[in-house]
């Protein structure tokens, strides 16, 4: 009996068919195509599924409690429209609540903390505002453009009565010495003012994180409200209502605090771009016009540039 | 008879492809921060658990500042090196513990512990389990976490999610030790386990219970 040959995986090829032609590979074939990654949709890859643990997690011997968990999506539901971020922060205030231990008087300290803060808040923006340095620079703009506006005074077209009054390098000169201790105690002011500007901002920032613990803390207290009864949701309820309150007054500063810290940009830069930068190049060309008596269009053009930096000075 | 076995490779065959494992290790972050003159302390344990609890054996898997080597009278205690910054650590740094706060002065985090599970070696028949405790210093008096102004503990993983955040003063303030939970390293898979268990007793009745 002939005996077939085990085939895998097909049927054999018949002796008589011929061999595929197998043509050379030739490097540099202008067909030939670059290496693509695959173009084909990506399946995606399964992660391994964590290996079950072999072991009980070991506990120390002692009372065990078990914080509030409260999922967001819940919160959601009760406070629609409310800021995801305000809602995750209630949900970590709602997780430090301990039902056994939340009694009548954690209710009452509820949120305490939080609206002591706004308290240290505002007395930090006082006491930046009370600051010497932020109170002084306004008085030396003030006395400096009044000293610059005398001077401007003899740039005036010359009437009937002024053929013997000073002229502006005359009083220029009389006025420098004052003129230059202002502005260098406006320059050494600076930095103070540049100081200033920064915990402004960083108080704006305060008060935003503070506002947004405010809220999520007026979210919790309505939470717990409703959970527990009582006593317990009287407190509660009062509380919430004291934290809302909190938060609008906070609303409140930061729009005052959000003013000052415009207004004392506003102060550097007329420091910056009036002082630093325009009276110097303005005293320059007083001091360095003809030493006769200046021409209609020389006063003209200084009086101009006075103008402009007094303006400067003035601000906004 | 051993099975037969050959090498299928051919002269030819297409080279295994590089590859590189992209997977980030998790780590975790401990913080502790307080209020006021109270001297409170973290402690972690480096334990194995082959399923009758959580076993340490050796000093050198205790993270307490209690194991920091110092000098009280004549003797000498402790194992662990403090660093120049006051930092000390354990498994190669694996464990890793800020310098000891004796007061809640700082202006933010007064303690942490990080733990970078990728630093331990595998165990043989159990799970790594590194248990997390917080603990009032004995020496303070008879105090309890009720006495400690915002005594605040926080677990975080390394995308910086919140695994647990616990207030020391309100949900555990009639005892002076919290266990907050345990990480758990079992062949690659890594987590953390809220247990949340406060306790009255100093640092040996924990180490009685994990060694």
């Amino acid at each position: 009996m002939a005996i077939k040959p085990t085939v895998i995986g097909g049927a054999p090829a018949s002796p008589g068919t011929p061999a595929p032609s197998t043509a050379p590979t030739i490097i540099g074939q202008p067909t030939q195509r670059p290496t693509a990654l695959p173009a084909a949709t990506p399946q995606p890859t399964a992660v391994a599924a964590a290996a079950a643990l072999t072991a009980e997690v070991s506990r120390l011997r002692g009372i065990e409690r078990k914080a509030l968990r409260v999922e967001r999506s819940e919160l959601a539901r009760r406070h629609p429209g409310v800021d995801t971020a305000v809602l995750e922060r209630a949900v970590a205030v709602l997780g430090t609540v301990t039902p056994e231990v939340f009694d009548e008087a954690a209710c009452a300290a509820f949120g305490l903390a939080a609206q002591r803060r706004f308290g240290e808040i505002v007395d930090r923006h006082l006491k930046l505002l009370h600051d010497e340095s932020v109170r002084s620079a306004p008085r030396h703009l003030a006395r400096l453009h009044a000293l610059l506006t005398e001077v401007g005074e003899a740039l005036q077209p010359p009437g009937l009565l002024s053929l013997k009054r000073e002229s502006a390098r005359e009083r220029l000169n009389d006025a420098r010495p004052e003129i230059d201790q202002l502005r260098g105690l406006l320059e050494a002011g600076i930095a103070p003012l540049t100081q200033a500007q920064a915990q402004l901002q960083q108080l704006g920032r305060d008060a935003a994180e503070l506002f947004a613990e405010l809220s999520a803390l007026t979210i919790a207290c309505d939470d717990l409200a409703e959970r527990f009864g009582g006593e317990r949701t009287h407190a509660l309820a009062e509380r919430g209502l004291s934290i809302a309150k909190t938060a609008g007054l906070l609303q409140e500063h930061q729009l005052q605090t959000a003013a000052a810290a415009r207004e004392l940009a506003q102060l550097v830069a007329r420091i910056h771009d009036g002082v630093l930068v325009a009276l110097p190049a303005w005293t320059a060309s007083v001091l360095t016009a003809a030493d006769t008596r200046q021409t209609d269009t020389q006063r003209y053009v200084l009086r101009n540039a006075l103008a402009e930096l007094l303006r400067q000075l003035d601000g906004p | 008879m051993a099975d037969l076995t050959l090498n299928l490779t051919k002269p030819g065959d297409t080279a295994k492809k590089l590859s590189l494992n992209l997977t980030k290790g998790e780590r975790f972050t401990v913080r502790l921060a307080w209020e006021g003159q109270t001297d409170i302390d973290l402690h972690a344990l480096v334990c194995v658990n082959s399923g009758a609890g959580a076993k340490a054996s050796s000093f050198d898997d205790i993270l307490s500042t209690y194991n920091v080597r110092r000098r009280i009278g004549m003797q000498e205690v402790g194992t662990l090196a403090k660093k120049s910054d006051g930092s000390f650590e354990i498994h190669g740094g694996a464990l890793v513990h800020s310098p000891d706060a004796t007061d809640g002065d700082q202006a933010d985090i007064d303690e942490w512990i990080l733990v970078d599970p990728g630093k331990l070696a595998p165990v043989q028949g159990g799970v790594i389990e590194i248990p997390l405790v917080t603990m009032v210093h004995p020496q303070d008096g008879g105090r309890r976490f009720r006495d400690v102004k915002n005594a605040v503990v926080t677990i975080e993983n390394s995308s910086g999610a919140q695994l647990m955040r616990v207030s020391l003063s309100t949900q555990f303030g009639e005892f002076v030790g919290v266990q907050m939970g345990s990480i758990m390293i079992d062949h690659g898979s890594t987590n953390f386990h809220a247990v949340g268990v406060g306790f009255n007793g100093d640092f040996n009745t924990v180490l009685a219970h994990f060694s």
